[in-house]
């Protein structure tokens, strides 16, 4: 079984640019990841390539052999749906394929165009990652179900909103060197507290903007790499999937996320560390409960204790555990398709030392990335090493 | 070499598109309620009747909500209707202020939704009668059944919850 190398990867910045379409957006973080990997397009086996709601903002389907194009490569291209987790679930399949000697050299990547459906087209196409029928039709919106989540988080182990004002202060901290993030500002913790409500007891600033954005990676086996003399410090060690019931209301327990649980005892298992080893996180904050649930479920933090992470600095930049050093879902921006490659281009920068935040883990050597489709029905976990 | 200069430049066709289209509504996001439109008829049948139903797996027992075709636990796709409690608490809730998706047009902001524990079962559903300052985890409530208008040749119902007085 081959090792897998982040060859290289690119980011469009992320934010608000409803008049660009998701190809050309692709094309862009596409071109950055061939010049960062130095690995020719004529090389590439296949594309793997993650997005949402093509259809619902752009009017388009079958997306692989357009984003193919887009990225100038001539290969067989998938597109991958698991809502929010869309492209995470890219990067499981690309990893397992170069594994199994089917590839040697994958792009996989992922685009999502949201802003120029406005704010209430694009919190309807987000919707549609909950249960139609029995959710949605039942009033279940998507910060609803978060704020179902942090509800009953708080009666069950404590907390308060203030302790996730500190998840949103955090993230948006360390975003503003990130380049590429949507918001390079600082917030307060009254900035959280004093925002509008969108869904009791969540307000604005607890959730991710919405966000147009594109990412890409170029993996490759552990032989091309060699083979080619490439620059590919860091590997991704293990790959971990879980799924759960659709629908929030049908999980024993709302402020716990198994499927996220079962995909990191799986990546670390893959990996052959445990949740000791991992130095830095990129995990799916879309709402500042989530980086909580998220925690807890990676064994990062104990169950009932990741609420006060952010706010005592366990987590934060000079914290024993960075989490999110890219600015997160939070600051960075969610263009749903995107996100997931978008964590590895991140975490793999931050291992390499070529990140904004480097410094904050120069010594670290195992990352965790953790996606997230819905509210957890889907989860991938990658855990990415790097040679010191 | 082709002669490459605009032939029709001056006069060329103008081809418009208008500044809002009205699309008309191809699909209402409720089920069709009906035997030959749906598998799971009977829990909507048993809705008009006044009860509150959902199957049960008479391989492993497992009840389910929704109302499954094939038993989610065992994989068994012996089933039967069997009543639900119209009383139920709440297991978590939340107050709907803002972020209200395009398309849900029978909720009016704020509103309360929560996850329903009616025992066998949790489920979603909109609290009426209700703000959230005045609930807590573990309240009583009780069912409302609700006629849906809508473009649909037969009748449809679905259910919320209100607070128990």
């Amino acid at each position: 079984m081959s090792d897998v190398r982040v060859a290289g990867a690119g980011l469009t910045a992320f934010g608000h640019s409803p008049e660009r379409t998701s190809r050309d957006l692709f094309a862009e973080a596409t071109i950055a990841a061939f010049e960062d990997a130095d690995v020719p397009r004529a090389d590439v086996d296949a594309l793997l390539y993650g997005n949402f709601m093509g259809e619902l903002s752009e009017h388009q389907g079958h997306h692989g052999p357009l984003m193919a194009e887009a990225a100038g490569v001539q290969a067989p291209a998938t597109r991958y749906e698991s809502a929010c987790a869309s492209s995470g679930t890219a990067v499981r399949d690309a990893v397992m394929r170069i594994r199994n000697g089917e590839d040697d050299v994958v792009l996989v990547g992922g685009a999502e165009r949201m802003t120029n459906l406005g704010t209430a087209g694009a919190t309807e196409a987000l919707a549609i990652a909950a249960d139609d029928l029995w959710e949605v039709r039942a009033g279940m919106t998507f910060p609803g179900a978060y704020a179902l989540m942090a509800q009953a988080y708080f009666d069950e182990y404590g907390g308060e909103h203030e302790d996730l004002a500190h998840v949103a202060m955090k993230n948006h901290e360390n975003a503003l060197t990130n380049e590429k993030a949507q918001y390079q500002s600082a917030i307060e913790i009254e900035d959280v507290l004093e925002a509008p409500p969108v869904s009791e007891p969540l307000g604005l600033y607890d959730s991710c903007p919405i966000s147009d954005g594109a990412a890409a990676a170029v993996l490759v086996s552990e032989d091309y790499a060699e083979e080619h003399g490439l620059d590919a410090p860091v590997s991704i060690s293990g790959t971990g999937q879980g799924g759960d019931r659709m629908a929030l209301h049908d999980r024993e327990y709302l402020a716990r996320s198994p499927a996220a649980r079962e995909a990191g005892a799986e990546a670390y298992a893959d990996a052959g560390v445990d949740a000791a080893d991992v130095d830095v996180a990129e995990v799916h904050d879309c709402f500042t409960i989530a980086e909580v649930l998220a925690l807890e479920a990676l064994d990062l933090e104990p169950v009932g204790e990741g609420i006060s992470a952010a706010r005592d600095g366990r987590t934060t930049a000079d914290g024993e555990t960075p989490i999110n050093l890219s600015g997160g879902l939070k600051a960075k921006g969610h263009p749903v398709g995107a996100t997931g490659v978008s964590q590895i281009a991140e975490l793999a920068d931050l291992l390499a030392g070529d990140h904004p935040n480097s410094e904050f883990v120069s010594d670290a050597t195992t990352g965790v990335a953790h996606n997230a489709g819905g509210t957890v029905a889907s989860a991938t976990v990658h855990v990415l090493e790097v040679d010191r | 070499m082709t002669d490459t200069t605009d032939s029709n430049s001056g006069k060329r066709e103008r081809i418009s598109v208008p500044e809002e289209i009205e699309l008309p509504r191809l699909l209402d996001f409720y089920d069709l309620q009906t035997e030959d439109q749906t598998q799971i008829h009977e829990f909507y049948d048993n809705l008009q009747e006044g009860q509150l139903t959902t199957t049960q797996c008479c391989d492993c027992e497992e009840i389910h909500f929704p109302p499954r075709i094939v038993c989610p636990e065992c994989t068994g796709d012996n089933l039967e209707y069997v009543e639900l409690p119209h009383e139920g608490e709440l297991f978590a809730f939340s107050e709907v202020r803002g972020g209200l998706p395009l398309g849900l047009s029978e909720h009016d902001v704020p509103y309360v939704v929560a996850a329903v524990d009616l025992g066998p079962i949790k489920l979603s559903a909109r609290i009426d009668d209700a703000s959230y300052g005045d609930l807590e985890i573990g309240d009583p409530v009780e069912l409302k059944i609700v006629e849906i208008d809508g473009p649909a040749d037969h009748k449809r119902f679905f259910y919320r919850f209100v607070p128990q007085r």
